[in-house]
């Protein structure tokens, strides 16, 4: 059996939060119980809320966090086995894009040096070698060469996005983690960027992890998906099979909120209700507590992952849901079987 | 550039001339001098006198220009008490208040700098705790306490130190470290705030996750993004010096400006308090001036434009 590129087994991060000095810490489990595998040259999108960990399960895959249980395993070797240079070649091999373009960037340096840093720290070019693999990188996310010598304050938004990308890429890394990489941009920016990242796809043999909340995203820009709730993947699987008949309720009600561009078309998916909750639910679905089609069974029994055709589902009734979330003309809730 | 440098410097004479007016008029508003310096019982004919030689039975628009001619001339006049010239009264001053407090600003530095970073890169580790309770308890206690209590030690019951004075080196030892470790306690704290915040920021996260080392992301992305901030507060600290001087020199009779101002103040000296506020001003100003240069080279975003 060959060795996965990247794999997370029962990845879980509770946050210990201390409000006040003699004031009882609050756990937060942000990532609970994950498992997640990745072939090279894959490409994931993790969707959620904010405060759904998808964030933290990123910085997970990267070593940036330690877990409080599980593992990361990257082409087989567990985080928590690495030694000082091995982390140094797992950096080489990785890279993150982080959301706010502004504050990724060091305002203290230009960004040819801060795209070239990482070549020059690792020995794997000179000075001047490291100005022209910059140059030529510049160029390849859409910008001037010319513009290495400028500070990140001196650039447009979406300039500062290709900037990081072209610092993520200049090691020519195999795993590149992007954390809503382009939720900070205009639309239209967006756009621009989302069309460069899937040239690059073209280009680069690169597998990656694309966390965001934009579901219209993530559907031109993955093989695969997992929508997160509450720190568990409550359903994953190919892009298609689950975009065009969604098996859980909350990746049903993620999809009907994104709006259609037809005026007739009605969103027939009840809505849910109230905001991400966070206090730990010992048993049960943690859904439950929004979900319109919850059942006595939810609250008794956890639902976990299990194959519904053809994706993963963590949801005792994905059997029942209907293919469509939206139909032409006007529909009642009466529609959907409750 | 220049620019930037030429704007602040008009604004610091501006705030020059403001003070030296302000100053003027407060004093004005502050009583009669002439019957602050002679005592109760002069007659009219000795107060007029008083006030014919020192120029005060002028017009006080009169007196205004004529003490602003003279102050761009550095000549404020004589002191009241003992009939020397300001200028000199105050000069000889200034040496012994620049020694002790650019000796304590730089000790404060030296051991408020490494100790803020120490903290920072060892976050919540039992190093840090030490650090921050030693600097909690060394920024508590009012400084002039502090200078007592070094006197208590050192001076009364080591004997090892003398309390009082500026004749030898060894005299500027405890009024330079009671200023140099409250002012270091301070330093500490902040530099341990401003770093542990920017070491949170994203583009930290996005360096070490290509792989450069954390000595390399301590002094390139860390410590040039927490100087800007660090500067700022280091203006603050040693304005705070000079202020503080006046507070701390009477406590080891160090003949310094601060311990005159005091006395100047206490005798109803107007022409050595004007000439002293004046001179504090200008210190201020300076260090102002220098922040801002400072923090115009050290950010990009005025540099380069």
């Amino acid at each position: 059996m060959s060795v996965p590129f990247l794999q997370a087994s029962g990845l879980s991060k509770i946050f210990r939060h201390k409000t006040g000095l003699f004031a009882k810490p609050t756990n937060q489990l942000a990532v609970n119980a994950i498992n997640l595998e990745l072939a090279a040259r894959e490409r994931i999108g993790v969707v959620g809320e904010s405060g759904s960990g998808k964030s933290t399960l990123g910085r997970l895959l990267l070593g940036l966090t330690e877990p409080t249980e599980g593992g990361v395993w990257f082409e087989g070797v567990n985080h928590k086995e690495r030694q000082a240079q091995d982390w140094t070649a797992f950096r080489i091999r990785t890279a993150l894009v982080q959301q706010n373009p502004l504050s990724a960037l060091n305002p203290q340096m230009t960004i040819g040096q801060q795209i070239g840093e990482g070549l020059l720290v690792h020995h794997i070019t000179g000075r001047a070698g490291a100005r022209d693999r910059v140059a030529s990188m510049l160029e390849r996310v859409g910008l001037s060469s010319a513009m290495m010598n400028r500070y990140p304050h001196q650039m447009s938004g979406g300039q500062r996005q290709r900037v990081v990308i072209a610092r993520a890429l200049i090691l020519e890394p195999k795993l590149v983690i992007f954390d809503e990489a382009v939720s900070a941009l205009d639309v239209s920016v967006q756009a621009q960027v989302v069309a460069l990242l899937r040239s690059l796809r073209q280009e680069l043999e690169l597998a990656y992890v694309f966390i965001t909340h934009d579901l219209r995203i993530v559907r031109h820009l993955v093989d695969r998906v997992a929508v997160m709730y509450l720190g568990r993947i409550v359903e994953t699987g190919d892009i298609r099979s689950v975009y065009e008949w969604p098996r859980h309720p909350y990746t049903r009600a993620l999809l009907a909120s994104v709006p259609s561009m037809d005026p007739t078309v009605r969103n027939i998916e009840p809505p849910i209700k109230g905001e991400l909750d966070g206090s730990i639910l010992s048993t049960g679905c943690t859904f439950r507590t929004r979900c319109p089609f919850a059942l006595d069974r939810c609250v008794t029994e956890t639902p976990g992952l299990r194959f519904v055709a053809g994706r993963q589902t963590a949801c005792h009734r994905a059997e029942e849901f209907p293919q469509a979330i939206a139909k032409q003309g006007s529909l009642t809730r009466k529609d959907i079987a409750r | 550039m220049t620019a930037f440098i030429l704007a602040r410097l008009i604004r610091a004479l501006a705030v020059l001339l403001f003070t030296v007016t302000l100053v003027f008029v407060v004093l004005r508003l502050s009583g009669d001098p002439a019957q602050q310096m002679l005592s109760d019982n002069a007659g009219p004919e000795a107060l007029a006198a008083f006030n014919a030689k020192w120029g005060l039975d002028r017009s006080i628009p009169e007196q205004y220009l004529y003490y602003v001619a003279n102050v761009l001339h550095g000549d404020f006049g004589v002191s009241f008490a003992d009939g020397r010239d300001v200028f000199t009264v105050v000069s000889e001053r200034i040496p012994k208040t620049l020694v002790v407090t650019i000796s304590a600003f730089i000790l404060s530095i030296v051991i408020g700098v490494p100790a803020g970073i120490i903290a920072a890169v060892r976050r919540e580790s039992a190093l840090d705790k030490g650090v921050m309770a030693a600097a909690v308890l060394g920024y508590s206690v009012p400084n002039f306490l502090l200078g007592l209590v070094f006197i208590f030690v050192f001076a009364v019951w080591l004997r090892v130190l003398p309390s009082s004075g500026s004749s030898t080196w060894n005299h500027a030892i405890l009024p330079v470290a009671t200023f140099a470790l409250f002012n270091a306690a301070a330093v500490a704290r902040f530099m341990r705030s401003t770093l542990i915040d920017v070491l949170a920021q994203p583009y930290i996260a996005a360096a070490r996750a290509d792989g450069i080392p954390h000595l390399e992301i301590v002094l390139r992305h860390a410590l040039p993004n927490a100087a800007i901030p660090m500067v700022t507060t280091l203006g603050f600290v040693a304005g705070g010096l000079l202020g503080g001087s006046a507070l701390i020199e009477p406590v080891f009779s160090w003949p310094g400006l601060g311990s005159g101002f005091v006395n100047a103040t206490n005798t109803g000296d107007l022409p050595v308090v004007q000439a002293m506020i004046v001179l504090f001003t200008a210190f201020m100003v300076a260090i102002n001036l220098i922040v801002d240069v400072l923090y115009a080279v050290l950010n990009p975003k005025i540099r380069k434009h």
